[in-house]
């Protein structure tokens, strides 16, 4: 049986595991951020932009997993398929589920810390400075577990 | 090109595979965590602005325990990746 359709087979195949999966946390995560950030205009319409650009900040962190996952399915698309082996198969499967699934919980937990921060700021303006700061270091440990599943995608795909 | 399949590959493409759910499956749990300890820490912040600080070194000390177990997925992933 001849190879290459069979590697092709599995690295369109992993992208789109990496691209669905991956898409599912960051969307549910910023969604939750805009609704929070909503409820929080609403109370309090004076502060309005400061909410709207915390909201945007922390969208823009729950968005990176999302981004990792394209990355991984753009490398798994077009790629050189002229020199594959055999266990590039597995490989190329096994990299789109790790950014895929690993991209789930990164998304989530840092729209979960973004939209408690818009809600923070609308209760209480005046700690905006250090809410956003505890916010962004939060979402950045909380960010560590997606670039652990970047970093074994990219071996499975470069190394393996 | 044809290929021969034997044992070899059966184990190394299983080690390969199991390297990727490994990481990713083992990456779900210690982000939610860390997420719902941010959140906490935020919300706290917010409440009572003056014990940012202690808030702040709480906060990090239970994301650093929660991610123990998202290095050890790291760990088993390139153990598989790189040993088995």
């Amino acid at each position: 049986m001849e190879l290459t359709p069979l590697v092709k087979l599995a690295a369109f195949s992993g992208a789109a595991v990496s691209m669905g999966l991956g898409s599912i946390g960051a969307a549910i995560g910023e969604g939750i951020v805009a609704a929070k950030a909503e409820e929080g205009m609403v109370r309090q319409p004076g502060i309005a932009d400061e909410i709207f650009r915390t909201m945007l900040v922390g969208q823009a962190v729950a968005e990176s997993t999302g981004i990792y996952s394209l990355v991984v399915a753009m490398l798994l698309l077009f790629q050189d398929f002229s020199t594959v082996t055999l266990l590039d198969i597995p490989a190329f499967l096994a990299a789109g589920f790790c950014m895929g699934l690993g991209a789930m919980g990164p998304g989530l937990g840092e729209g979960f810390v973004a939209a408690k921060a818009c809600e923070s700021i609308a209760r209480n303006p005046e700690t905006s400075p250090v809410i956003i700061r505890t916010m962004l270091v939060g979402q950045a440990v909380t960010e560590s577990t997606g670039v652990y599943a970047l970093v074994v995608a990219l071996l499975l795909i470069f190394v393996a | 090109m044809a290929v021969e399949i034997g044992g070899t590959e059966i184990v190394r493409a299983a080690a390969l595979l199991g390297a990727g759910f490994a990481m990713g499956v083992g990456s779900i749990g210690p982000a939610l965590a860390e997420g719902f300890i941010g959140v906490k820490a935020v919300e706290a912040i917010g409440k009572n602005p003056g014990e940012a600080g202690l808030l702040t070194r709480t906060m990090l000390v239970g994301q650093a325990v929660s991610e123990s177990t998202g290095i050890y997925s790291l760990v088993v992933a390139l153990q598989l990746i790189f040993v088995a």
